[in-house]
């Protein structure tokens, strides 16, 4: 695992395909954090990169980061797109559909399995959590941002997602205990 | 170590889990710290990769939008028209600026030139309003002409002319007027209705009212226009009557004469009294006794006879005109027919009588 190779935050011209492509699993996964059905993420996600690319007029280099930028767009898209549902439906995950656990090295097919078990499981757990610490959570594990970064996009305090991220995280693991219980 | 602290040191430990630093576990003191920073290990393994489909959309997207990509967002949110946008402010200003500027130097010119072509001193042309106006009248009225004749006893002819004045200004009044013309008779009487009202069909309609009056009388006239005298068989038959001066000023001299109309053979002679007056005034009745004395013949007359003497005005020296006016004093036979025996008797008391 590594940090994206690419930060433009400079004055020079980035090179915003690159930045995109480079970006776009990272918004997928954010996206999948918080939606199950796969092919409702996948659209969700070329809605959010639409809306950047449609958008990229309001991109300054010199304002903020690339990633503050398009991270605050997916978060407004996802916003949208709950009020359109107006339902939280409960997080059942698709097991098969582009699930890779990289810490399983030569896993037997039985380690396999009881990796996506845990996997689905952790999952369905941060799905009950408050809205606010699962946005948090997606930003920081899925999107990989820092806490800095989820504060601007976010406009909240960067000392307060630290503590947010402490506490959901204290609610994800009693909550995955339970469920293993 | 109180929440906050925690907390940071939490984002410290999953901070270099991001970045792949393995030396996270050493680093830290906390059990919990540590419990934490697992659970967020594992949410980091979890990997959701987008499908092959997915990638090649999302390709298909940027190289649809690689011209804008590699203009550059924020060169091109620069750029307006293809002008640096603090250019493209700076011509639009100076361009509004110009037109404001050649707006006001027009306005300028524009007031100058109504200023001078205003200026005192230059005659400038009195308008003269001409107002013609064409009144279209109504159509002549006819007012007929109406005869009225009045009844039941005298016939005086009363001529109706109305005449009609229409006034245009402001409003139209019509007023008739009426002329009427009686020439009575001198023996007529003339009841006149109180008011008649005579609504001549003209359009508008005036409304004519007639007021007949007593007929004119000009001069001297009898009361009553007839005398008349009868019954027993008298030797004198007398009437009286008066004489009404009806002018407008007082009559001298005037006398009543007489004459004999019918039966004029049975009377003896002819008394008035008075017959004349030296002044009579206006509107005031001289009343006179006019006696016929009869003869011997008038009882042998007979039933019905009759004796008609007309009275008239012989003389007047005042008034003007002739006095048309009479009256006739009618004595009628109603003496009966003398018996042979009533005649000796009557015959006998003259004789005793003489």
């Amino acid at each position: 695992m590594s940090r994206p190779r690419t930060r433009h935050t400079g004055t020079s011209a980035p090179d915003l395909e690159a930045l995109f492509r480079e970006y776009h699993p990272r918004v997928y996964a954010y996206v999948r954090y918080r939606i199950a059905d796969v092919a409702e993420a996948e659209d969700l996600t070329s809605e959010i990169l639409e809306r950047a690319l449609a958008h990229l007029a309001s991109f300054d280099a010199r304002k903020g980061a690339f990633s503050t930028w398009l991270f605050r767009i997916a978060h407004n898209t996802f916003v949208n797109y709950l009020k359109k549902r107006q339902r939280r439906g409960q997080y059942h995950v698709d097991l098969g559909a582009g699930m890779e656990n990289l810490a399983a090295s030569e896993p037997t097919p039985e380690q396999v399995l009881s990796q996506k078990e845990q996997t689905a499981r952790l999952m369905e757990c941060l799905n009950t959590l408050p809205t606010r610490q699962q946005e948090i959570l997606s930003l920081r594990f899925a999107g990989r941002l820092t806490n800095r970064e989820i504060a601007r996009v976010l406009k909240m305090n960067e000392r307060t997602v630290s503590v947010t991220i402490l506490r959901a995280l204290r609610k994800l693991r009693q909550r995955f205990v339970e469920r293993d219980v | 170590m109180d929440e906050g602290r925690k907390a940071q040191e939490l984002s410290r430990y999953l901070d270099d889990l991001l970045q792949g630093k393995g030396s996270v576990s050493a680093a830290v003191v906390d059990e919990e710290i540590e419990a934490l920073g697992e659970l967020g290990r594992s949410l980091t393994q979890i990997k959701f990769q987008p499908r092959p489909a997915h990638r090649a959309a999302v390709e298909r997207l940027l190289q649809k939008h690689r011209p804008t990509l590699q203009t550059g967002g924020a060169t091109m949110s620069r750029m307006i028209w293809g002008i640096p946008r603090r250019w493209f402010f700076g011509l639009l200003a100076a361009l509004i600026g110009g037109i404001v500027t050649i707006g006001g130097v027009v306005l300028v010119v524009i007031v100058i030139a109504v200023a001078i072509f205003f200026a005192p001193g230059v005659e400038t042309p009195t308008p003269v309003l001409t107002l013609e106006v064409t009144t279209v009248l109504p159509p002549a009225t006819t007012v007929p002409t109406e005869t009225v004749t009045a009844s039941p006893v005298a016939s005086p002819t009363i001529t109706l002319t109305p005449s009609l004045t229409v006034t245009i200004t402001p409003t139209v009044t019509v007023v008739p007027s009426l002329t009427v013309t009686a020439t009575p008779t001198p023996t007529a009487t003339i009841v006149p209705t109180p008011t008649t009202t005579v609504t001549p069909t003209v359009t508008p309609t005036p409304t004519v009212t007639i007021t007949p009056t007593e007929p004119a009388m000009s001069g001297l006239a009898f009361h009553p226009a007839h005398l008349n005298a009868g019954g027993k068989c008298r030797e004198v038959y007398v009437a009286s009557g008066s004489l009404k001066n009806h002018g407008t000023s007082s009559a001298a001299n005037v006398e009543i004469g007489y004459e004999f109309v019918e039966g004029g053979e049975w009377v003896d002679r002819v008394e008035v009294t008075p017959s004349n007056w030296t002044q009579l005034g206006t509107d005031k009745p001289a009343r006179f006794t006019v006696s016929v004395y009869v003869n011997d013949d008038w009882p042998a007359a007979g039933k019905g006879a009759e004796i008609n003497v007309r009275l008239f005005v012989q003389n007047e020296e005042s008034l003007s005109g002739e006095h048309s006016t009479e009256v006739i004093f009618v004595v009628r036979n109603q003496c009966k027919e003398e018996k042979p025996g009533k005649a000796e008797k009557s015959g006998k008391k003259s004789k005793k009588g003489e």
